[in-house]
């Protein structure tokens, strides 16, 4: 295994062993994130109880878009949770610290912290595509890769959001109204965007690439498909580094004096 | 203690709030985005033709949304605040100060939902008024909406205040503020008006003071009704006496077996 991955799946081990040290809290905040989601299908369960399937969304639908969104999201703050933190650390000069070692500057600024209700986001995400009706053996596995997919492209896209801190001085509130509108808007279903609405989501802010195209991959293999969310990773990926790399140049140290511990 | 003070908090936070032009476009961004997406929502799902009894119509739904959508995105951050004062120690030189540390939190939180309100009622009625071709006779948003709007902010205010207390106790209180958020965005009807509830939902959640944050003062605006106004004037007014008598004894109570982190 190479060096760097080893590297990463220590981290992530500590990250966990650490979160297990205050275990009512860990357990708390993945209960609390669990029915906070949960309350959010209520709306659904009520809107379609009252006005039936929209443009062709149903129930099972919405369970298992939100199903594979929150599982994204969750996915994506565990591994990597200080990408919601990515602009405040930019401007604060907090990058000085993740330089200084041998290791990737920027993996290693996201994977040094983990949001543990993340937790509570994977578990539910799960819940909701056994609960969809969707689960089988040929899905389950469409499911983890259009994930993974969906992850890189989610982590990528807030990223290049937050890096932009390195010629706005600050965009902490710019990113997490990023994070915010784009959580919100992957569990709508797709159909009600058209036009240049749909093209924005799916490539300016990638709502739709991080819930309704992996959720229509879970439901009927599609080469096409596959192909758009591959593309649609690479390319926000390849544009993350790019980004992160150009601002790096312009970064000034903050002459700040941290421990972590 | 005079009532200066706690005016003298408010203008003061008012002014901070104003400073950050940056966070105000971002919300105000935040706001346009949300009822854009339910306008298309709703406008699908309930055609301008559709008569479903005694609910609300699509333009009535559009305007209910707005408000309830600028209330919901404008709340102040009073459980945050006292969960970090509490854990961190501060609240123990807030304490000391010459004025009643809730009060002073009300103070700040009115200021900061007040001028947020303003402006998103301004940009989401501009979105379904052009978007969606939505129209509104304002007369009762002065009238009515004032008084329950007002007692609508002291209800949640109260509540959020009660979700910081438990900081005394709790490690972390945020699970409880994503819970309490979540019940308010169903039950008190901030995505899908309590009209379009099962029956006996509607009546239960209407009775709640959920509903008496969000529904009842969004619904009453764009539903005008004198004797409706006039009982849910009494239904909050006795939800705050209630909540208040429950916060004032339950932090007196808690912050009595104070002790510092680090003397």
């Amino acid at each position: 295994m190479p060096d760097v991955l080893k590297f990463v799946f220590y981290i992530w081990q500590r990250n966990f062993v650490s979160a297990l040290q205050y275990r009512v809290s860990f357990l708390l905040q993945i209960l609390g994130m669990m029915l906070n989601n949960g309350i959010f299908v209520v709306f659904w369960i009520l809107f379609f109880e009252r006005f039936g399937v929209v443009k062709g969304w149903g129930m099972p639908d919405i369970l298992l878009l939100t199903g594979i969104a929150t599982f994204i999201f969750g996915v994506s703050v565990l591994l990597f949770g200080n990408v919601t933190k990515l602009a405040g650390i930019i401007a604060n000069g907090g990058l000085d610290y993740y330089l200084s070692f041998p290791k990737p500057a920027l993996l290693y600024l996201l994977i040094s912290r983990s949001v543990q209700s993340g937790f509570g986001d994977v578990i539910y995400g799960v819940i909701c595509f056994a609960l969809s009706g969707y689960l089988t053996l040929q899905s389950a596995p469409r499911f983890l890769l259009a994930a993974l997919l969906g992850v890189v492209i989610l982590v990528s896209f807030l990223v290049i959001v937050g890096s932009l801190s390195f010629w706005f001085g600050n965009s902490e509130l710019l990113a997490s109204q990023a994070t915010m509108s784009i959580v919100t808007l992957s569990t709508y279903p797709s159909e009600l965007f058209t036009g240049f609405t749909r093209s924005l989501l799916l490539v300016g802010m990638p709502a739709l690439a991080v819930g309704a195209l992996p959720a229509n991959f879970v439901k009927h293999f599609s080469w096409e498909q596959l192909g758009i969310l591959c593309l649609l990773a690479g390319g926000f990926l390849s544009a993350a580094l790019l980004v992160f790399r150009s601002g790096l140049k312009r970064y000034e140290s903050g002459s700040s004096f941290s421990a972590s511990m | 203690m005079s009532v200066g003070i706690y005016f003298a908090i408010f203008r003061v936070q008012i002014k901070h709030n104003l400073k950050y032009g940056n966070d105000f476009i971002s919300r105000m961004f935040l706001m346009a985005l949300f009822i854009w997406v339910l306008g298309l929502l709703w406008t699908t799902a309930l055609p301008m033709d559709a008569t479903l009894k005694g609910t609300l119509t699509q333009h009535e739904t559009l305007w209910y949304l707005v408000f309830t959508e600028a209330f919901f995105l404008s709340r102040g951050n009073t459980a945050l605040l006292m969960t970090d004062s509490i854990r961190e120690g501060s609240i123990a030189t807030q304490l000391c100060k010459p004025y009643n540390y809730i009060l002073y939190l009300a103070s700040r939180s009115l200021a900061d939902t007040l001028p947020f309100y303003a402006a998103n009622v301004a940009v989401g009625g501009c979105i379904v008024a052009l978007a969606f071709g939505a129209r509104f006779d304002p007369q009762w948003l002065v009238a009515a909406g004032i008084i329950t709007l007002f007692l609508g902010w002291v209800i949640d205010f109260v509540i959020s205040a009660l979700i910081g207390c438990l900081a005394f106790v709790m490690e972390d209180t945020s699970p409880v503020t994503w819970i309490y958020s979540k019940l308010l965005l169903i039950l008190g009807g901030a995505m899908i008006p309590l009209d379009f509830f099962p029956e006996r939902l509607a009546k239960l959640a209407a009775q709640t003071p959920f509903a008496l944050t969000l529904f009842s003062p969004a619904r009453l605006m764009v539903r005008p009704d004198a004797q409706l106004f006039l009982n849910l004037v009494a239904m909050q007014a006795l939800w705050c006496v209630v909540l208040s008598l429950i916060l004032a004894m339950g932090f007196r109570r808690m912050s009595s077996q104070l002790s510092i982190n680090g003397g």
